[in-house]
């Protein structure tokens, strides 16, 4: 068992080491004369404006909450698949333990599919938009003024 | 050579799990925290439990982080038209008496388990355990035949958590 | 074991039952499942069952207490009238399926055989109750008593698991018959530290749950802060599944190792009944001072929950059905007065003065409070009374002198407290304009008071059959 974690162990010393050589040998070749400007953030051209960390929309949380409960829920189809279909428990139980543990592992996701169609009618999962306000200004220009200047252009 | 891999895994343990602790500011403990969940897998690894490591991976890592760096991210209150900087520092430093449990909770558990006889447990007869070397399927065995009730229970609690976080985090606008 | 199974389908069908837009249906429905879970519960009457490779046993001390845990669920739903008509911020589909599944974990805690049984049900049961905590989410109290409830219910239950853990290191069993036996051999020679580490970190988790000092730092704030109908379920479902779980761990499994931790347990008793009386005393909100008489409560439990024989069960159950009753109407009375004193748009506190004056226009409420108040302070009579004579009498022929005397003395300190709601109610100048009650709501309080007196007067009915 060990060993074969032991390849993920090679890929994360590969991986780290890869980062270093690069970042390290960067750090040593490259000229370092900062200024303000190139301190600045990069924000597609634009000035930036203010700091990168704001306050999130609590919607994200709602969708990440859920997420966590079903990552749990996969967790449990893991060891269930590996054993689902061995022939050999199929052969012993006749057959039985194919139904069976199909059906237990139905139960199981379909009381939580119930819950997730429970949050779906609510609306739980629904992108709590933001409400777009109608501004009743008139414009003193027509318009047709408008069309008139873009068919002249 | 296991020995090594184990006192690198083992160190960096320790030292992200100081980090968090010792670290002022909030999203730095929970990028620090990441380090401690990844290596504590690592140390599941070598106990011979991957399943166990995988699912720290998958739920801690993959799951529980994201939503504890989403927190710091709700949770943030500066304004965002100035340029300083507005991390969330913690207020709370309780050294004293933090080290004091700390310390005596630690002496408590070496004291208990270097007195501890492991070796007396037979080892249970997860599957067919002894020949792949794998948990993966023992679990699934188990959990299909002596713990089916625990597994189909666990989906209540699932869907408690659901319906619970699903309302207590809806904003009032959706809760019609 | 079915009513398990039956609730958890009736909870879902609960949830569901809040699409059909009408709230008057949930009310009827949720009282209707009960029922039929109690029903379920009763037809394992007299037979010993081990269920699901043994992850359950059902035997008549289950059914004893899942049935108390059930009719203390009944009550509390009578006494919720579907949460009133505010369409916008109250869900009682919702209040009610989460309710329900609460007490499938409520019953796991009885019935576990295995100890994963009893964490998947403590979690269950604990996961529910955050969630009503914090139901109100204007309330910002009610949210603050949700996050604490929830931190230090989550350390609670991770100090279970590790006990657990360290359990199963030390005996390679999960099952508690399985540990029984394992741990009688351990005691005879060298046990392991190990062993005692885990069951003391058990203990102490489950401690944390039943609320006994010194784990009950969090009951006063979370009990003022969830909504009272909650606090009502919580303070008695959750108390009762608690101290039965408790009691079937410690009369069974841990005996092996008795010395160990009966001498831990009485000084945490007293600790408990000084703590919840003393600090009882110099409340002025009702529903804190119901906290910490809550706390005190539990003292008495523990000290019966320690015997390592079998008979003092019916005690237990005699003194939580007693218990339960009186404190649900308790709240009920509460409830309905604060809510009549929010209509008309005076500012309530949930104070004792909130009671003034009460029995001038009201005296059904006012009887109410008082035979409640009566039972819970155990004055000869009702309930309590019996539950506490019980107790002491248990206790006595144990010759456990010390906690005794304690308990004595501190329930002397409790008929202080107690009495105080009822002078407001009678004695103190004030005025509750006269409360229009619903029927369903008028039957339940006549329920309970007429239970707690007849109980009170021969207690041997119920006492026989526990």
């Amino acid at each position: 068992m060990v060993s074969d974690f032991g390849y993920i162990l090679l890929f994360i010393i590969t991986a780290v080491t890869f980062c270093a050589v690069a970042l390290g040998g960067a750090f040593m070749l490259r000229p370092n004369r900062p200024n303000i400007e190139k301190l600045s953030t990069y924000e597609s051209g634009e000035a930036p404006d203010g700091n990168a960390s704001v306050r999130f929309n609590i919607r994200f949380y709602i969708i990440a909450l859920l997420f966590v409960l079903f990552d749990v829920e996969l967790v449990f189809l893991f060891p269930w698949a590996t054993v689902f279909g061995n022939k050999i428990l199929i052969e012993e139980t006749d057959g039985v333990w194919g139904w069976f543990a199909l059906s237990e592992m139905f139960i199981f996701i379909g009381i939580l599919t119930l819950g997730l169609a429970y949050a779906w009618v609510k609306g739980y999962l629904d992108w709590a938009r933001p409400v777009v306000k109608n501004s009743n200004y008139q414009s003193k220009i027509p318009a047709s003024a408008y069309e008139k200047i873009n068919q002249k252009y | 050579m296991i020995n090594f891999i184990f006192l690198f895994f083992f160190l960096l343990i320790a030292i992200s799990a100081i980090v968090v602790l010792w670290s002022r500011n909030v999203l730095y403990s929970a990028f620090s925290l990441l380090v401690t969940f990844l290596g504590i897998s690592a140390l599941y690894v070598m106990a011979g439990a991957d399943f166990v490591a995988v699912t720290q991976i998958l739920i801690y890592v993959g799951g529980i982080l994201v939503l504890l760096i989403f927190g710091v991210m709700l949770t943030n209150k500066g304004d965002r038209k100035t340029d300083d900087k507005n991390d969330i520092l913690t207020e709370s430093r309780n050294r004293f008496w933090g080290i004091l449990v700390a310390m005596g909770l630690f002496t408590l558990l070496f004291y208990t388990f270097s007195g501890a006889d492991f070796a007396g447990i037979h080892r249970q007869n997860f599957g067919d355990n002894e020949q792949s070397l794998s948990s993966v399927k023992g679990v699934g065995v188990q959990l299909m035949t002596e713990f089916v009730l625990p597994f189909e229970i666990t989906g209540i609690l699932l869907m408690v958590a659901l319906i619970g976080s699903a309302y207590l985090a809806s904003s009032r606008k959706s809760d019609d | 074991m079915n009513s398990i199974i039956a609730l958890s389908l009736f909870g879902i069908a609960n949830l569901f039952l809040g699409f059909l837009n009408n709230r008057k249906i949930l009310l009827p429905a949720t009282l209707a499942f009960v029922l039929v879970a109690l029903g379920l519960n009763l037809a394992d009457w007299n037979q010993e069952y081990l269920w699901f490779n043994n992850m359950l046993r059902t035997n008549n001390l289950s059914v004893n207490f899942a049935s108390v845990i059930l009719v203390a669920t009944f009550l509390v739903v009578a006494v919720s009238r579907g949460f009133g008509d505010d369409e916008e911020h109250t869900h009682p589909a919702e209040y009610y399926a989460i309710m329900l599944f609460s007490v499938v974990g409520a019953i796991m805690m009885v019935t576990f055989e295995n100890l994963i049984m009893l964490f998947v049900g403590l979690e269950i049961l604990s996961v529910s109750m955050y969630i009503l905590t914090g139901t109100d989410k204007r309330n910002l109290r009610s949210n603050e008593a949700a996050l604490k409830y929830f931190l230090m219910g989550a350390f609670a239950t991770g100090i279970l698991l590790f006990g657990i853990a360290l359990i199963y290191g030390a005996t390679g069993s999960f099952n508690i018959h399985g540990i029984e036996a394992l741990v009688l051999t351990a005691a005879g020679g060298s046990a392991p530290a190990l062993l005692y580490i885990g069951i003391v970190m058990v203990i102490i988790g489950l401690l944390f749950k039943v609320s006994a000092a010194p784990f009950h730092f969090w009951t006063p704030d979370v009990y003022e802060g969830a909504p009272a109908i909650f606090t009502a379920f919580m303070s008695t479902v959750v108390k009762t599944a608690g101290f039965a779980a408790l009691f079937r761990l410690l009369g069974g499994a841990f005996t092996g190792v008795y010395g160990t931790w009966i001498y831990i347990l009485y000084f945490l008793t007293m600790l408990t009944l000084i703590i919840g009386n003393i600090t009882a005393v110099y409340q002025q909100s009702f529903k804190r001072m119901l906290a910490y008489s809550s706390i005190s409560h539990a003292g008495y439990l523990m000290l019966t929950a320690t015997a390592k024989v079998a008979h003092t069960q019916s005690s237990i159950l005699f003194y939580s059905l007693a218990y339960s009753v009186a404190t649900i109407s308790a709240f009920a009375v509460l409830m309905v007065v604060a809510e009549t004193k929010e209509s008309n748009a005076e500012k309530t506190n949930e104070n004792f003065d909130i009671f003034n004056g009460l029995a001038k226009n009201n005296p059904l409420l006012a009887f109410v409070l008082t035979v409640s108040m009566l039972s819970l302070a155990g004055i000869p009579l009702t309930a309590g009374f019996w539950g506490k004579f019980f107790i002491f009498s248990d206790a006595f022929q144990r010759g456990i002198v010390v906690p005794l005397v304690v308990a004595v003395l501190m329930s002397a300190v409790g008929i202080y407290y107690y009495f105080k709601a009822i002078i407001s109610a009678y004695f103190k100048e004030g005025d509750v304009p006269a409360i229009e009650l619903k029927p369903i709501y008028k039957i339940t309080l006549i329920v309970t008071t007429l239970l707690t007196i007849v109980l009170g007067i021969a207690p041997d009915l119920v006492k026989s059959i526990f």
